[in-house]
């Protein structure tokens, strides 16, 4: 089960790590040799390794090489989407969609430094006393966590080998990943190197108390644990999260813990007993991301792709021309890509529903697809085309719009009878209650044979022709296939019971609004309508009320129908 | 012999599902056009990509991920590795992920061991990950009957998808599911992962059921027939098609047919059997064949039996559908049998059997499950106290009394006495 050993020859420069450097092109004359922005971007990555969080003047800064190449020349790089692919380098769009990839790491974590300044206060500080922690990070999802914490963590390390004392041992395990709950603690013994002297029954859990509580057998280092996604660890009896939690409280222990989360409350929840101890976990919480962290956050990673733009026009351009393009590209190139209005609108979108900044990076990207996929059609040459506000509209639309609407308007027509003959039954309900309390409280669960009955009825109404009870039973299972009915196990035929999972007023929205060539349709809309605006009086189709003899049909129909839908 | 060859070579069209949904290949807005760009999109930018399919059973789903990606692996034979789970089978994370490193291995010519606990398995897929990231190789994971996968921990799911966060691993998740709300199924973390990329199937319009129709029934000119009867075929399906299509009844019976279940996969068994009837002499389609495919759609069962019952089991059912139009809520043999003789007494027919004889009609008729027991709890009593229901709709009823040729008059009439239709 080895997998054989390839060669992991990349084809193409890594855009993601900065780790290599993908120019090794001589410098010819006046310009500025790309390894100075090489450089400049050592420069960048030291700034966060030394522990210094602040967001820094990355591109901007007076001693930046690339300052000194902004004076020199006049033209600015235009953002070309249409640029084709360059011998061996992607084009501009690709560069860009996969620096707005969720998989890419930006260089530095924005909008997160206090945060890691306190993680990593409190491990220096537990680091320095030799004492243990414990400390639980808590957040909603694709707020940074993980992300942060790496960083801390590399921080952390930098940081001790500066200081000179021994490195600690880290282990980073995804509790997912863990078959058994319990399994935890024996990949603990692993990592740690503990598992030395232990006795062969007792438990991995019972080894590292022992180990924990005898100042023999310490080996001086400090032990730093990242637990992440940690509900995994709740069992029924709480043992698992519990145990782990006070190991950091025996009297020798040197272990940091830090655990990951989403639930505010777990630390109180499960761990009850550590606060009569005192030793309840410090608790971080990441709060979901406002709307100007999100436009921060985006607007740095576009800006972070320019070096690499910078740097791949730079090689493969003879250097006569690079004079000429080896321009700059404008620090505004971030908004060249995107009109700041539609990157607003998209953070404030995301902020506004749940903060969660994978969501922004994907409503992005799916923009940029959009535009390519206009251009791609298109026929004009227009050489700066931006993403405007009216893609990222159609990527919000595409990620937060419930298909609901559009799959209840395609269904066949038998089934949007059902559907209908359900709204009406509830309605018949809600206008049968005799007070409002009843009506919400009205569970809306319906007999198969009641549902029948009321389906006859709209057909013999619109005049379409019912299908039989096996065929009924056929459509009513097809609905539940596709989630938009819930039917209920039950051994009779006609007595199952049905319960709708889609909202009522969906279903009149969507056949309201659907208008087909086919008439019944319009009076299945018609008839809905009708129901609903019985309240206000309004008598579109008196016969169905039995009162008046029928209209006749054709374009009193219609027009009745557009009537209903004003 | 031709007619034969046609035949053989339309009906291994129909059950083609490439063929079927090769059709609408060439437009540009359809679903095989977006997931094409997708996934080529995603190859070549070399990121991760998730994707959910969503669309009522029958409508083509995955047929159209397999056209999708067999031509990729023509286009880009060595970029490819595709791992196929399903959630009936495999909603076990242990059982995904010993099949995952099954299909790894196969693909990869790697020996797979049956042995290898289910964390050897999460490890090895992790692995061959980021070694086929590193070579360039897009790993596409199919996962079918998605809302299934996303029962109990969705610790697959959520592994699957942490995989795909980072840079050095390569893959395209595709979920297939009819459910519409698949993704309001995912745990918050699991749905924060996978981008809410949709493609929705839903069910052709007219335009494109006319396509279909045209692209499957059209007999293409090199298939080493005859090419006389070819043009001949192809030009009285062109009349005669066009002829069919434009027909008031074909659209009938078509739209009757799309009513109920608008599926590309109902509508070919349609075809199928309209297909296979199609007559060997004249080696062409008439409308014949499809309206006798359309009678078999239409089969009722009930009615069916109606046609072997007896006439005093006729009388029996009358007299029972009478009683439930009363509003009568629950009866019994007793009271069905006291409808009866108030039939005959009013109307003095000659079929009046005594209660002995009805009882043995009532005994075929629950035999039959053409009525039944309202409940089973009263086992102990007698067959005549029993409260019992009617298991046909009063609709079936009518055509098995209009089918049948020696029904008497009577029991029409009584039954058109009740404004029913």
């Amino acid at each position: 089960m080895v997998p054989k050993e390839s060669n992991p020859s990349r084809k193409r420069s890594s855009p993601g790590g900065y780790s290599e450097s993908p120019c090794k092109a001589p410098s010819p004359g006046k310009w500025r040799s790309p390894r100075r922005c090489n450089g400049n971007r050592d420069e960048v990555r030291s700034v966060g390794e030394n522990g210094n969080l602040s967001n820094g003047d990355l591109i901007g800064s007076p001693k930046s090489p690339r300052k000194e190449l902004f004076r020199n020349s006049n033209q600015q790089l235009k953002w070309n989407p249409r640029g084709k692919l360059l011998n061996c380098h992607p084009a501009q769009m690709q560069t860009v969609k996969h620096a707005l990839h969720v998989a890419t790491p930006p260089a530095i974590v924005v909008c997160r430094e206090k945060e890691q300044k306190n993680i990593l206060e409190f491990c220096k500080s537990c680091f320095q006393q030799s004492k243990a922690g414990s400390l639980y990070v808590c957040g909603c999802p694709g707020t940074g966590k993980t992300l942060s914490i790496g960083k801390v963590k590399e921080y952390f390390l930098g940081w001790s080998k500066e200081v000179g004392v021994p490195s600690p041992d880290v282990l980073t395990i995804n509790c997912t990943s863990l078959t058994s709950t319990s399994e935890i603690f024996s990949q603990m013994l692993v990592k740690f190197e503990l598992s030395k002297g232990k006795a062969t029954n007792t438990s991995p859990l019972q080894h590292l108390q022992d180990i924990f509580s005898q100042k023999k057998h310490q080996s001086g280092r400090m032990l730093l644990m990242i637990a992440d996604e940690m509900d995994y660890l709740i069992t029924r009896d709480h043992a698992v999260l519990h145990d782990l939690f006070m190991l950091t409280t025996l009297p020798f222990s040197r272990f940091i813990l830090i655990g990951i989360a989403n639930a505010i409350d777990l630390a109180d929840r499960f761990l009850q007993k550590l606060e009569a101890l005192n030793c309840k976990p410090v608790v971080i919480t990441f709060r979901a991301y406002s709307k100007d962290q999100i436009l921060k956050i985006l607007q740095q990673r576009i800006m972070v792709v320019l070096p690499q733009i910078y740097i791949i026009y730079a090689i493969c351009i003879t250097p006569y021309a690079c004079i000429v393009h080896t321009s700059l590209i404008s620090v505004a190139l971030g908004y060249d890509v995107f009109q700041p209005a539609a990157l607003e609108y998209c953070a404030r979108k995301v902020a506004a529903t749940s903060g969660d900044i994978r969501k922004a990076l994907d409503i992005c990207r799916c923009a940029i697809e959009v535009l390519e996929a206009e251009l791609k059609g298109s026929v004009t040459n227009k050489e700066t085309e931006k993403v405007s506000f009216h893609h990222i509209e159609t990527a919000i639309s595409r990620s937060f719009k419930s298909p609901v609407v559009d799959i209840i308007q395609s269904l066949p027509q038998h089934q949007q009878v059902i559907l209908c003959s359900f709204v009406r039954l509830s309605q018949h309900c809600k206008k049968n209650a005799t007070t409002l309390a009843e009506a919400i409280i009205l569970i809306i669960v319906y007999v198969c044979d009641q549902l029948n009955r009321s389906y006859s009825e709209i057909c013999k109404s619109t005049q379409i022709r019912p299908v039989g009870m096996m065929d009924f039973a056929s459509l009513c299972t097809a609905l539940n296939d596709q989630g938009l009915l819930e039917i209920a196990q039950s051994r009779g035929d006609k007595s199952k019971k049905i319960k709708l999972k889609v909202d009522s007023s969906d279903i009149t929205f969507a056949l309201k609004v659907h208008i087909c060539c086919l008439s019944t349709s319009c009076y299945i809309a018609a008839s809905l309508a009708h129901d609903t605006s019985i309240g206000t009086g309004h008598t579109f189709f008196p016969e169905l009320l039995g009162k008046g003899r029928p209209k006749t049909r054709g374009s009193s129909i219609n027009s009745q129908f557009h009537l209903a839908l004003k | 012999m031709d007619t034969e060859k046609a035949l053989a070579l339309l009906r291994s069209r129909l059950y083609d599902p490439n063929y079927v949904h090769a059709t609408f290949k060439s437009s540009e807005e359809s679903n095989y056009c977006k997931l094409k760009f997708l996934i080529m999109n995603s190859i070549s930018d070399s990121c991760n990509n998730s994707i959910l399919l969503l669309g009522p059973r029958g409508s083509g789903k995955v047929a159209v991920v397999d056209l999708v990606l067999e031509d990729l692996k023509t286009q880009h034979p060595d970029s490819i590795s595709v791992i196929r789970l399903n959630g009936l089978l495999h909603s076990d994370d242990n059982f995904a992920l010993k099949e995952i490193a099954r299909q790894l291995c196969l693909d990869h010519q790697l020996l797979f061991s049956k042995m290898a606990s289910s964390d050897d398995n999460a490890g090895f897929m992790i692995d061959m990950l980021k070694e086929c990231g590193l070579s360039h190789k897009s790993i596409i994971f199919v996962l079918d009957e998605f809302d299934l996968f996303a029962q109990g921990k969705q610790r697959l799911l959520y592994s699957l998808l942490d995989a795909m966060q980072t840079v050095s691993s390569q893959a395209v998740v595709i979920g297939v599911s009819c459910r519409l709300d698949a993704d309001q199924l995912l745990e918050k973390r699991v749905r924060s992962r996978f981008s809410h990329r949709k493609l929705l199937f839903v069910p052709p319009s007219r335009e494109d059921v006319r396509r279909l129709l045209e692209h499957i029934l059209y007999l293409p000119k090199d298939i080493g027939l005859l090419s006389k009867y070819v043009a001949e075929f192809n030009s009285k399906i062109q009349y005669n098609l066009q002829d069919i299509l434009n027909d008031k009844k074909f659209q009938e019976i078509l739209d009757s047919i799309l009513f109920i279940d608008g599926a590309i996969n109902n509508l070919v068994q349609f075809l199928f059997r309209a297909v296979s009837s199609m007559s060997l002499e004249s080696g062409l389609l008439s409308l014949e064949n499809f309206k006798g495919s359309h009678l078999c759609y239409q089969r009722q069962p009930k009615t069916q039996i109606l046609e072997g019952v007896s006439i005093l089991e006729l009388y029996i059912l009358v007299c029972m559908n009478r009683l439930e139009c009363k509003e009568q809520n629950s009866y019994n043999f007793n009271s069905v049998m006291k409808e009866y003789k108030a039939i005959h007494e009013a109307y003095k027919t000659s079929d009046n059997y005594r209660d002995s004889v009805c009882l043995r009609a009532f005994e075929h008729l629950l035999e039959r499950e053409l009525i039944g027991f309202v409940d089973n709890k009263g086992r102990n009593l007698s067959i005549e106290i029993q409260p019992v229901k009617l298991l046909i709709s009063p609709h079936e009823l009518y055509l098995g009394l209009k089918s049948r040729s020696s029904c008497p008059a009577i029991l029409q009439k009584l039954f058109d006495h009740e404004s029913f239709r």
